[in-house]
């Protein structure tokens, strides 16, 4: 039951239908149902597992509250491998033991066993595992106390709009959530559908319309010329944001239906002037994560262990910068999927975010020698391109299907041109209209006033014809027969 | 706070269901618009489709995909064996799209004589042979056939069909080009044929070990129904492996074609590896198309194994 398929949204009407005729104190029960019926959809044998990983954590979360200082350590390290061993198995088990088949599973779904039953990851499993070991570090800080009632603990990690792909909700912004009085809120609905259908446009129109050309050119890579592979790739960088963006919205404005409010997890990246601007504004709450939760601690314990003096005329915090950014962005590739093109795409961007920060310094007194305004608008430009290609460069690593394809299509994209491949002009014209569109509502949003545009407009009527506008644009130009979302897989 | 909610709920249902309303009204109307000019296309491939299905009344018809289109050149085919021909393969449209035009076809005439260029991985199950028969979403409506064929692509395609311009789904720029574009030869001289020009470079020939293969069981019914259909409407019926650069080695797919034409007394003439293609890699385009050169040299081959075919 992926969200871009018609049974979803029966689903979902039902879903929300039934939540608002409930009395309140069964709601959250009704939404349980639901989020493990939508769970069921799936493969339904690993719900077992997620409710096992659920009880522990609820179970050890509550230990941990009530242990002394020392015996917290213990139970905070407990509770951190169990839930990473866990997701080490499921996600690293066919790569470190590639022989080893578990016929465990009869069933392929989305494309994420093979065809001879290898282990497949539970749905979702990732995040879950991200959001319960943010729920245990939050209560180790002592910023929350432990959820005393199972049921609320469960619909947070098993929230349907949520469970597959995110966002990481953090425990602080759910759990009042849950116990707040949901009545039916006119504008929050209203605000939910068409985000909803903002998010259909993304994915149908935009990610989904991309993919052809991209999977045609990057699968037979050795075909094509560095002209192709550069067009496919510059498409591959809008179809993940429009994918993943899209899911997003889709999720967001689900959740919106039923009075929740989920954090969001795109904010414009391609607009950013520097990388790390791109990750404050790409996949957020996975980034806060990595920041709060590894980046930071790791920063500062190293901070307290290493003497302030320069080691190769270079100074402490930026080695440590270095350090900390490497590994953060190492977890972040590994945590996409075991390979070294994860691997050296998260590198990757430790290296430019270092190389940014060694750099602080001089880049002012070059802006300063050539009186270059910070906030001129050729010089943000100039930055923002920079950035744009920067990831896009990134993005090769991401999407290339192995270490040397990914070599060997920079090496074409350097030195072998020629004209761009495509089977129908038609192809090119779709993929163009749906990247523009997304550019001219990104760019609006980013430096003109929101309200301004037509399903935030003042006039009844401009709304209205916006939603026709683009509900026409999904039937006209969408893709009907796409797939799943990108970071199901994830 | 009731009664405020109440009201709330009421004027969403008013606003959501006139919303509905204005959708339908507009997809309609664009539906009409876009159906009337979508028949009226004079260029493309649409036209050659909509001719294939309404008009064509040649003796010799072929059904395949690219390979079909690009390979069988109906001129030399038809001066050959004396018949008018046409040519209805379509690029990435294989065996289920060629039965929903091959059950339209058969129910407004009887040709004499059907050719259909197959794959020795024809059954095989591939899930995008489904999402490619929306090449066909515009004739939904219009014939039964080919709503058929449109439903095996999923439970739902009635409900998308409510839906007027989901039968011109990303066909948009098609319409406007096969209404307004001049400058492009016509089809209809062509008589369905497509030629490739260019040259594939020398390489090494490829080998395809295509066993264990899933067969698809809707494609082995729709292969077994045309080969009864042409019994019973007297059509003769032969299926041919056109050239390909690759060496195939025998498939569990290729061993069922064979077994059903065998079964069913149906001529099966494998050209796959013949060594006048095999020689000359001047013959394709790429490792899986003849180019115009080779499709002159095979459908004059084609003519002699169908004249003589010991």
């Amino acid at each position: 039951m992926i969200f871009n398929s018609i049974i979803y949204l029966v689903f979902l009407s039902v879903a929300v239908f039934a939540y608002y005729i409930f009395p309140s104190r069964i709601k959250w029960i009704w939404l349980l149902v639901a989020s493990i019926g939508y769970y069921l959809s799936f493969v339904p044998i690993f719900i077992f597992l997620l409710i096992a990983l659920a009880f522990l954590n609820f179970i050890l979360a509550k230990s941990l509250a009530r242990s002394s200082e020392e015996g917290s350590k213990s139970y905070f390290i407990l509770i951190l491998i169990l839930n990473i061993l866990v997701l080490a198995f499921f996600k690293y088990f066919n790569i470190l033991f590639p022989s080893n088949h578990f016929h465990l599973y009869n069933v392929d779904f989305f494309f994420r066993s093979d065809p001879i039953n290898r282990m497949i990851l539970p749905l979702g499993l990732s995040y879950f595992v991200f959001t319960l070991l943010s729920y245990q570090i939050e209560i180790k800080r002592k910023n929350i106390q432990p959820e005393k009632h199972f049921g609320y603990f469960s619909l947070y990690l098993f929230f349907f709009p949520k469970i597959s792909q995110g966002p990481i909700e953090r425990p602080q912004h759910f759990f009042p959530q849950l116990r707040q009085n949901h009545v039916f809120n006119y504008s929050m609905i209203v605000d939910g559908m068409k985000l909803m259908l903002w998010g259909y446009f993304k994915k149908l129109v935009v990610a989904d319309r991309l993919s052809i050309y991209i999977n045609a050119i990057y699968d037979n890579n050795a075909q094509h010329n560095g002209s192709s592979l550069l067009l496919a790739t510059f498409f591959f960088a809008f179809q993940i944001y429009a994918d993943f963006s899209g899911y997003t919205d889709i999720a967001l404005g689900s959740a919106k239906l039923f009075g929740f409010s989920l954090n969001n997890n795109f904010n414009r990246p391609y607009l950013a002037t520097s990388v790390k601007e791109f990750w404050n504004r790409w996949h957020i709450t996975f980034s806060t994560w990595l920041r709060d939760y590894i980046f930071l601690p790791l920063a500062y314990s190293l901070s307290n262990r290493m003497k302030k003096q320069k080691y190769f005329f270079i100074s402490t915090d930026k080695w440590i910068y270095l350090i900390v950014s490497t590994i953060t962005f190492s977890i972040c590739g590994i945590w996409h999927g075991v390979g070294w093109t994860y691997l050296i795409w998260g590198v990757l961007f430790g290296i430019y975010l270092t190389y940014s920060n060694w750099t602080k310094n001089f880049n002012k007194k070059i802006r300063k020698r050539f009186q270059i305004r910070k906030a001129s608008p050729f010089y943000l430009f100039y930055k923002i391109i920079i950035t744009f290609i920067l990831v896009l460069f990134a993005w090769i690593f991401f999407r290339a299907n192995s270490l040397s394809e990914a070599i060997s299509i920079i090496r074409k994209i350097f030195t072998s041109t020629g004209a761009v491949f495509y089977q129908s002009p038609y192809d090119l014209i779709y993929a163009m209209i749906g990247i523009i569109s997304l550019i001219i509502i990104d760019i609006k949003r980013e430096y003109f006033n929101e309200r301004g545009s037509i399903l935030c407009n003042r006039h009844s009527i401009v709304r209205i014809a916006g939603i026709i506008i683009i509900i026409v644009a999904i039937l006209l130009l969408g893709v009907f027969d796409g797939g799943q979302f990108i970071y199901f897989q994830f | 706070m009731e009664k405020l909610c109440s009201n709330h709920i009421a004027r969403f249902f008013i606003k959501v269901i006139l919303i509905i309303i204005i959708i339908l009204v507009i997809d309609q109307g664009i539906g009409t618009i876009l159906k009337h000019f979508y028949f009226r296309q004079k260029h493309g491939e649409a036209s050659n489709i909509t001719y294939a299905i309404d008009s064509t009344v040649a003796d010799i018809l072929i059904f395949g995909s690219s390979r079909a289109k690009h390979h069988y050149i109906p001129q030399i085919l038809g001066d050959g064996l004396h018949y008018s021909c046409f040519n209805v393969g379509a690029d990435g449209n294989y065996l289920l799209y060629s039965y929903a035009i091959f059950k339209t076809i058969i129910n407004r005439y009887n040709p004499k004589l059907i050719i259909f260029d197959i794959r020795p991985y024809e059954l095989g199950y591939i899930a995008s042979e489904y999402d490619r028969l929306s090449l066909l979403l515009p004739y939904y409506q219009k014939y039964p056939e080919i709503r058929q064929a449109i439903e095996l692509r999923g439970p739902f395609e009635k409900i998308k069909h409510i839906s007027a311009i989901y039968s011109f789904n990303s066909l948009i720029f098609q319409i406007v080009n096969g209404n307004l574009g001049v400058s492009k030869p016509k089809e209809s001289d062509l008589q369905g044929y497509t030629p490739l020009f260019k040259k594939m470079q020398p390489q090494k020939i490829g080998t395809w070990d295509i066993c264990g293969i899933t067969l698809d069981e809707d494609k082995i019914n729709v292969l077994k129904d045309i080969i009864l259909t042409c019994k019973q409407k007297n059509i003769e019926l032969i299926f041919v492996h056109s050239p390909i650069w690759i060496n195939m080695k025998q498939s569990n797919c290729q061993n069922i074609i064979h077994d059903v034409c065998f079964e069913n007394n149906v001529r099966y003439i494998d050209l796959a590896n013949d060594s006048t293609f095999m020689k000359r890699p001047d013959y394709f385009e790429d490792f899986s198309h003849l180019n115009n050169e080779g499709a002159k040299v095979f459908s004059n081959m084609l003519i002699d194994k169908i004249m003589y075919p010991n």
